[in-house]
Formats: C-alpha cells, sequence, structure tokens
C-alpha cells in the first residue's frame, strides 16, 4: 500500500462576491450573490514510501490546500483521500504522531525563547523518550550546524536560521511523511541549500516520505526524481523531473538594454524577438528575446559583438508560461 | 455620473465608512458601561434597603425615606451611577498610545522642530473625535435621563444641562492634559502598555468614575477633592444631577481651569526634556 | 489517563515556557502585576464601600461580603491568569495561521488553543489577594469553618472555575466564523464583574437566570455560599452537576465550530 493515496480529492470555497462602492455595498445588504472558487478539482495520485515528491505550480494553483488537506486541517468538499492508511481529516492521534508539517513563513517556535526550549515542548508533546530525543537532536544540530545558535533567542536569529530550527523542530520525533509548504521561500541561497541537503539525507537515511510544495523549481530540482505540476486546481504533469525540466527549461529569456537605439529589422534578424520598447528621448531601448538553451551563448556572442549593448540578462521562462507551453505539448485539457 | 460628483461621492462615502466603522467600535465601548450600571444599581438598592443598618457609621444620616449615604439619597446615588459612568466612558482618551507609538517608531521625527505643532496635532484630532462622540453620547445620556426620571423621579434643569456643556469641556481639555502628560513617560520607559492601563484605572478611580469620591471618607475625600482628576468625571456629573449651585460651579470651572494651565506648562517642561533625550539617544 | 498525565506534562512545560518569556520583559512583567494591583483596588472597592456604610446586604454582613468578593477575585486569578487572554488570541493565531499547525499535533487542540498561554503574575496576585481576603472574612464570622467544610469550598471554587471556562468560551467559538471577536470579547469580558457583588444582590429573576442559564454566580457565589454555610440544596447539587453539563456544552460548541472552520475556511 502507498503511503499517500489520492482519490479525486476535490475542494471547493464558496465566498461572496464583495462589492463595489456605495450602492454595490448597500445592494449587498439586500442579496449577495454566492461564488465558489474550485481549489482542487478531482486530483488522484499515489506516492511510495521513501518517495520525494515536489508539488509544483504557480500561486492560487490548489497546492498548499491540497497539503492542508492531506495533512488534516482540511475537509475536503468530495474525494478520498489516505495518508499511512488513515483518513487525515479524522485527525486521528496515531496520525498525528506520525506526519510532520513545516509551513515556510509560520512559526511555531516561541519568538522570546531559545529554540531549545521550544524543542522540549514537542519532546513531551510527540512523547519522545529522553535517549531518542538527545540523539536525534544531536544529530539534526549536526546537519544544520546550529549548535551555537541553540541557545539564542529565536526572534534573534536569521531568516535561515529560523528555518533550520522550525525544520529542526519538526524532524524530532522521526516522522514518517514530512510535508513541506514553501520551505525556502525568502531565504538566501546557503539556507536554501542546507535545507534541501537536510531533507535529502532525511530521506535517504531514514525513508522519510516527503511531499514538498514550492514555485521554485530549483526546490524541486534538488531534490525529486518526481514532480507533480498543478494548476488552478488541475494535476497537469505527474511524472519524472526530467520531462518538467526540458519543457520548462529548454528556452530561456535574454533581456538587452542598449546604449543607442536600434532599427528593429536589425532586432528581427537574430529571430525570437519577443519584446521591442523604449528608444524615444531618454529612455533606453529594451529588447526581449527567446532564444533556445542550446542557442544562448552564440547569441550572446553574436549581439554584444553587433549591437550597442549596454546590459544583457538571461533568464528562466516564467513558471505560469512553461506550464502553459506544458499545456500546449501535452495537448492538454484547460 | 460625472467625475466631479463620483469623486466628491466617493470621498463621503469613504468618510461615511470610517465614521460607520468608529461608530461601531464606539458602541461597543458604551456597551461596556451597561455592566457596571447594573452592577452598581443592585448594590446600593441593598444598601439602601431599610431595616440594613448593622453598625453605626459617619457616612449614613436620616433614615427611611431620607436616608442619605455618603452624602447621597437613593435616588441621587442612582442618578449618579447612571450618568458617571457614561460620563467616564465619553472623556475617554487613547492617544497616549498612539503618541507612545510615534516615540517608538521614531516617527516623531518630522514634528521634532515644532512642539506645539505635534501637541496641537494631537488636541485637533482629540477634539474632532470627542465631538463626534459627545453628540453619539448625548443621545445615550439623554435616553438614560429620560429613564432614571420615570423610574426615580430624576430630574435636570436648562442651568444644570448649560453648566454641564461647560463642565464637560473643562473635563475633555484636563482629561487630555493629564493623559498627555502620562504619555510623555514614554519618552523613558519603553515597555509601557500596562503602565498606561495601571494609571488609568488610579485615575479613573480617583476621579470618581466607581464611586463617588465621598465614600473615601472625609479625609481622603478632602485632598482628591483638590486634585484635578475629579474634574474629569464627578463634577461634570454633579452638575448634571443639580447638586452643584452656581457659586460652586464657578469655583470648580475656575480651579479645574487652574489645573489645566498647571498641567500644560508641566507638559511643555517635560516635553522639552524629553525630546533633547528622543533626539540624542534615539527611540 | 496516560493521556490526561501526558497533557499535564505538556502544561508543565507550557507554564515554564509562559514565565521565561515573561522574565524576558522584566518591565512588562512589573507593570504587569501593577495593572492587575489596580483593578484588585477597584474590586475591594465594592467591599470598602459596604464596610463604610456599615449595612447588611440583604442580609449578608459586610464580613460575609468580604468572603465573596475574596472568592471573586481568587476566581479571577483563574480565569485572567489562566484562560481568559487564549480566548482573546483565538482570532489571531486563526488568522496568522499558528492554529492550523496546532491541529497536526499529537495533543488535545482545545487543550492548547485554550490553555497555551498564562499569565503567572496575574495569577499570583489574585489568588494570593482572594485567599487572604477570603480568610480575613471567615476569621471574622463567628464559628471558624472546619477542614471539610474548606475542602468544600475548595471542591466548588474548582467548579466554579470550570464553569467559567466553558461559558467563557461557548461565544467565542464563533470566533471560527466571525470576523471580529475583539469586540464580542470586550462586552463578555465585562460580564465577569457581574460576580464582584455576592448574586444576593440582584433579584430573584436575576439570579435564577445566573445561576441555571448562563450560571455565572456558579463560578463564585456557589463556593462563597457553601463556605458561609448558607447554600441551599438545590445549589448544592447544581453547582457540582454544572461543570459537567457545562464543559460538555463548551466541548460540543468547540467540534462544532471546529468541523465548520475546517470545512469552510479559505
Amino acid at each position: 500500500m502507498d503511503i499517500i493515496e489520492v482519490k479525486e480529492l476535490t475542494r471547493h470555497f464558496s465566498y461572496y462576491e464583495k462589492a463595489e462602492g456605495l450602492s454595490g455595498s448597500l445592494r449587498n445588504l439586500i442579496r449577495r450573490k454566492k461564488l465558489v472558487r474550485e481549489a482542487v478539482r478531482g486530483v488522484s495520485f499515489s506516492i511510495g514510501e521513501g518517495g520525494i515528491v515536489g508539488f509544483l505550480g504557480p500561486n492560487g494553483a490548489g497546492k498548499t490546500t491540497t497539503l492542508k488537506m492531506l495533512s488534516g486541517i482540511m475537509h475536503p468538499t468530495s474525494g478520498e483521500a489516505r495518508v499511512l492508511g488513515h483518513v487525515p481529516w479524522l485527525r486521528k492521534k496515531d496520525f498525528r504522531m506520525r506526519i510532520s508539517i513545516v509551513m515556510g513563513q509560520r512559526s511555531q517556535l516561541w519568538p522570546d525563547l531559545p529554540a531549545s526550549e521550544s524543542f522540549r515542548l514537542n519532546k513531551a508533546i510527540y512523547e519522545i523518550d529522553t535517549k531518542d530525543y538527545e540523539r536525534t537532536l544531536g544529530e539534526l544540530i549536526e546537519l544544520f550546524g546550529v549548535k551555537e545558535l541553540l541557545k539564542v533567542q529565536v526572534r534573534r536569529l536569521s531568516l535561515g536560521e529560523r528555518m533550520k530550527m522550525e525544520i529542526t523542530a519538526a524532524l524530532l520525533h522521526r516522522p514518517e511523511v514530512l510535508f513541506l509548504d514553501e520551505p525556502t521561500i525568502g531565504l538566501d541561497l546557503l539556507s536554501q541549500r542546507a535545507i534541501r541537503d537536510l531533507i535529502r539525507t532525511l530521506n535517504e537515511g531514514q525513508g522519510t516520505t516527503v511531499m514538498l510544495t514550492s514555485h521554485y523549481l530549483a526546490d524541486i530540482e534538488e531534490l525529486c526524481e518526481r514532480v507533480i505540476l498543478i494548476n488552478r486546481g488541475l494535476i497537469v504533469y505527474d511524472g519524472a523531473l526530467s520531462g518538467v525540466n526540458a519543457a520548462l527549461a529548454e528556452r530561456k529569456v535574454v533581456r538587452l538594454v542598449f546604449s543607442e537605439p536600434v532599427a528593429r529589422a536589425a532586432l528581427e534578424s537574430y529571430g525570437g524577438l519577443r519584446d521591442l520598447e523604449g528608444g524615444a528621448g531618454l529612455q533606453r531601448m529594451e529588447a526581449i528575446f527567446d532564444v533556445d538553451r542550446a542557442r544562448v551563448r552564440d547569441f550572446s556572442r553574436g549581439v554584444l559583438g553587433d549591437l550597442p549593448v549596454a546590459d544583457l540578462t538571461i533568464e528562466e521562462v516564467p513558471l505560469e508560461e512553461g506550464i502553459a507551453r506544458l499545456y500546449r505539448g501535452e495537448g492538454g485539457h484547460d | 455620473m460625472t467625475d466631479a460628483a463620483g469623486k466628491y461621492l466617493g470621498s463621503f462615502s469613504l468618510g461615511l465608512r470610517a465614521a460607520l466603522e468608529y461608530r461601531a467600535n464606539f458602541f461597543f465601548s458604551l456597551l461596556g458601561a451597561v455592566a457596571p450600571v447594573i452592577i452598581q444599581t443592585a448594590l446600593w438598592t441593598c444598601l439602601y434597603a431599610p431595616g440594613a443598618q448593622m453598625n453605626a457609621s459617619g457616612a449614613v444620616a436620616g433614615s427611611g425615606d431620607s436616608l442619605r449615604l455618603f452624602g447621597f439619597s437613593y435616588a441621587q446615588m442612582l442618578g449618579y451611577v447612571v450618568v458617571a459612568n457614561i460620563v467616564s466612558r465619553l472623556v475617554r482618551t487613547g492617544f497616549e498610545y498612539d503618541l507612545n507609538d510615534d516615540i517608538r517608531s521614531g516617527g516623531l521625527d518630522r514634528y521634532l522642530a515644532k512642539p506645539i505643532d505635534y501637541f496641537g496635532f494631537r488636541m485637533a484630532q482629540f477634539a474632532g473625535s470627542k465631538a463626534a462622540e459627545t453628540v453619539f453620547m448625548g443621545a445615550a445620556l439623554a435616553l438614560a435621563i429620560v429613564v432614571l426620571s420615570a423610574a426615580t423621579g430624576f430630574s435636570v434643569g436648562i442651568a444644570a444641562i448649560l453648566g454641564f456643556a461647560a463642565a464637560l469641556v473643562l473635563a475633555f481639555v484636563l482629561n487630555f492634559l493629564v493623559f498627555w502628560c502620562v504619555g510623555l513617560l514614554g519618552f523613558w520607559l519603553t515597555e509601557i502598555g500596562f503602565l498606561f492601563e495601571a494609571v488609568r484605572i488610579v485615575i479613573i478611580t480617583a476621579s470618581g468614575g466607581i464611586f463617588p469620591l465621598s465614600v473615601f471618607g472625609s479625609g481622603p475625600e478632602a485632598v482628591l477633592e483638590k486634585l484635578p482628576f475629579r474634574f474629569t468625571i464627578q463634577f461634570p456629573t454633579d452638575v448634571l444631577c443639580g447638586r452643584v449651585d452656581g457659586a460652586q460651579l464657578a469655583s470648580g470651572l475656575a480651579l479645574g481651569a487652574a489645573w489645566s494651565l498647571g498641567l500644560f506648562a508641566l507638559g511643555r517642561a517635560v516635553w522639552a526634556v524629553g525630546i533633547r533625550r528622543f533626539v540624542a539617544v534615539g527611540s | 489517563m496516560r493521556e490526561i498525565a501526558k497533557h499535564f506534562r505538556v502544561y508543565m512545560a507550557l507554564v515554564r515556557m509562559n514565565v521565561m518569556s515573561q522574565m524576558e520583559y522584566r518591565a512588562n512583567f512589573v507593570t504587569g502585576i501593577m495593572m492587575e494591583i489596580g483593578y484588585l483596588a477597584v474590586k475591594i472597592l465594592y467591599v470598602v464601600v459596604a464596610f463604610s456604610a456599615g449595612r447588611s446586604i440583604a442580609g449578608f454582613a459586610p464580613d460575609e461580603m468580604l468572603v465573596f468578593v475574596g472568592t471573586f477575585v481568587t476566581a479571577t486569578g483563574f480565569y485572567a491568569g489562566l484562560y481568559m487572554m487564549n480566548f482573546f488570541q483565538l482570532s489571531a493565531i486563526v488568522k496568522d495561521g499558528s492554529f492550523d499547525t496546532l491541529m497536526t499535533k499529537p495533543v488535545s487542540l482545545q487543550f492548547m488553543a485554550t490553555l497555551r498561554r498564562c499569565d503567572i503574575g496575574i495569577f499570583l496576585v489574585d489568588t494570593l489577594a482572594g485567599i487572604a481576603m477570603t480568610i480575613i472574612g471567615l476569621s471574622r464570622l463567628p464559628g471558624l469553618p472546619d477542614f471539610w467544610r474548606l475542602l468544600g469550598y475548595a471542591f466548588f471554587l474548582l467548579c466554579g472555575s470550570a464553569v467559567g471556562y466553558a461559558i467563557y468560551l461557548i461565544p467565542q467559538t464563533l470566533v471560527f466564523k466571525l470576523v471580529n471577536s475583539r469586540a464580542l470579547a470586550g462586552i463578555v469580558d465585562s460580564f465577569w464583574d457581574f460576580n464582584n457583588v455576592p448574586m444576593i444582590v440582584y433579584d430573584k429573576v436575576g439570579q435564577t437566570i445566573g445561576s441555571y442559564l448562563v450560571p455565572m454566580f456558579v463560578i463564585t457565589s456557589f463556593p462563597s455560599l457553601f463556605a458561609l454555610g448558607r447554600m441551599t440544596g438545590a445549589q448544592l447539587v447544581w453547582g457540582a452537576l454544572a461543570p459537567i453539563v457545562f464543559v460538555a456544552l463548551s466541548r460540543l460548541a468547540w467540534t462544532k465550530g471546529l468541523r465548520n472552520y475546517s470545512s469552510a475556511s479559505g
């Protein structure tokens, strides 16, 4: 049996239409229009033991809502799910003892006390044996390298350090399933890497099943072999990371800023011109190109040599666009 | 709708909405007066009940229908309870927290060179909100008086109402100045929220906001009568309830005005020292 | 049983953390106690008035009123020191997401959400002052109470606090639906002071409503009546039954409110 089984999970939110202006407010007093937002629409997937699965999608895609349903915080509108054999939203004690959830930008640590105090609280909450507790805590501190920070008040820690403490707190009871909701959001590169390393070590060493949501491709790339792509409540793609990578990363966006105006025709000769603006008066001219990843180097060399380029930036294709392209690539539904 | 009309309607509705929300908060604060009025009325009704005397007491005079406790007849005491509770909520301040926020956040910087301006700004704001509140409270007070007169024969004459208006203005000014001085403590103390509350509760008690000052006994009462606090709640209440004659009204207003000047001067002096410290030390 | 022992251990850990947290802000701790002493002075003023006038209150002597108010102050220590602030923060933790996190922990959610925070300063000031007042009042009255009477007093006091917890929790479960519970909290809090005077001060209708419908008076008047040996048979029975009934009701309100939350929240 799979650790996580999800079948046709659906979640609708009903809300009242917000009125515009005074007349709208008055109208609303008499009758309000009820609207429905379909956050998650018939999502199905399974995750086996020891899997690390990335849940990728733009903001509002339904990732956090799905995670909330699987951790027991929210009831679905319809559909079924089982985690470790339990129905999550029944919130049985055995279920809660064996899972853990970390939500980025939300803290369960007490800000005015050192993290070690919040750890002790978790020890009592999760009924962790003292020997096990000390062993696990020791391992996590070592992996994160935060020994000196244990006695520092949480509110004095940097964002990255705080997140490391959050994750440590969440892992003290050695959960079998770990849910992570945007864990690296707002963090510096070094911290992001440290967290990803830890999760990988955990997964390899203890076989913890990890379900991770993010809207950064980098998070998923580093950790997950399998990625589930979700957009507007529907699963768009469920499979190996390499498939997604190819679709999203095969093209790059090159942004050029020119020191002098350049003729449009000249730019079009390079191919892939998407946008051109400025050039009148004091405003510098900017051009945006879509370039195949393999061609980026030649393209850059070319424009730098031939055109009065003041600045050149190479960017990823925005996630939403990449997903939209994936739709088209798959001949998908929308 | 034309552009101009739309804009005016927009600002009007914005203002209206703000006023409505503000009124809601104020309404809830008024509701908070209901409990004390009920509790105190019930207590006094028991205390004024015939045959309840157990020990001799200096606070008691007369008996039966002419029984007076702490200088009040039963009807007068009920009048005091209702009016004092309403007045107490009406003269309430809250800007000392905003002042403290400005000191903490450094937002005070903008006003640094002009002490009168910040003070004037806060005072104007206070006056504005009190003007609005008085209208609303006035209605509540009128209603309460109607109920009182039906129940206890409470009556209020024109002279009393006019005197009350004057005393109320004095109460606003004094309460503002008192809490302005309290708020200035923020220049020296950082964690101040609870201190404001502690001070506020003591001041309300010393103002006669819970019980009339005569319950403290003649000794303490004599002292309290000279202090500025009584003019924020007890004095206007006594005026409205017709317990203050013309001469007492005049002397009371005079004493209150004197206190206002004194507190204003104190506030200015403390501000000067505090602002210097603020500039030197930062928030 | 094991669960109760566990929750007791968790509670001890929480108390320790609360005390440590408070110690971080020493000035706040001190001024907080000053504030509580201020409120205490006002409560005591009600007794002073009775003593000053030298009059009885619905057949009760001022010394007996001292017992009532002392019990009221002790109960306030439980209310303001142990559970009230959690009720007021409920909508805040729902809004910032910490409530969601608590839902995933293997402890009683109601326990964590309603007892997580405590203020030991307030608790100690009120319970010590209240107990002192009660002892003084009882000692000034003829006939000192025996051990069983004091035990019974403690029993009804604890029952009363359980009732207080329950009847203050029930309106808060509306927070799962309402957006602004602060205003509600403010009004409901002002009702606490109805116990500043003995229940016999109110008329018959008020006493009935306050004993049986919204059992405010069970919290402090009932234990006081017991200590003074003036409790009726019906009150004795209800004093022991009410906590069971109302704690059960509050539990029902909580689970229903929670169900609404996790089915409706966005």
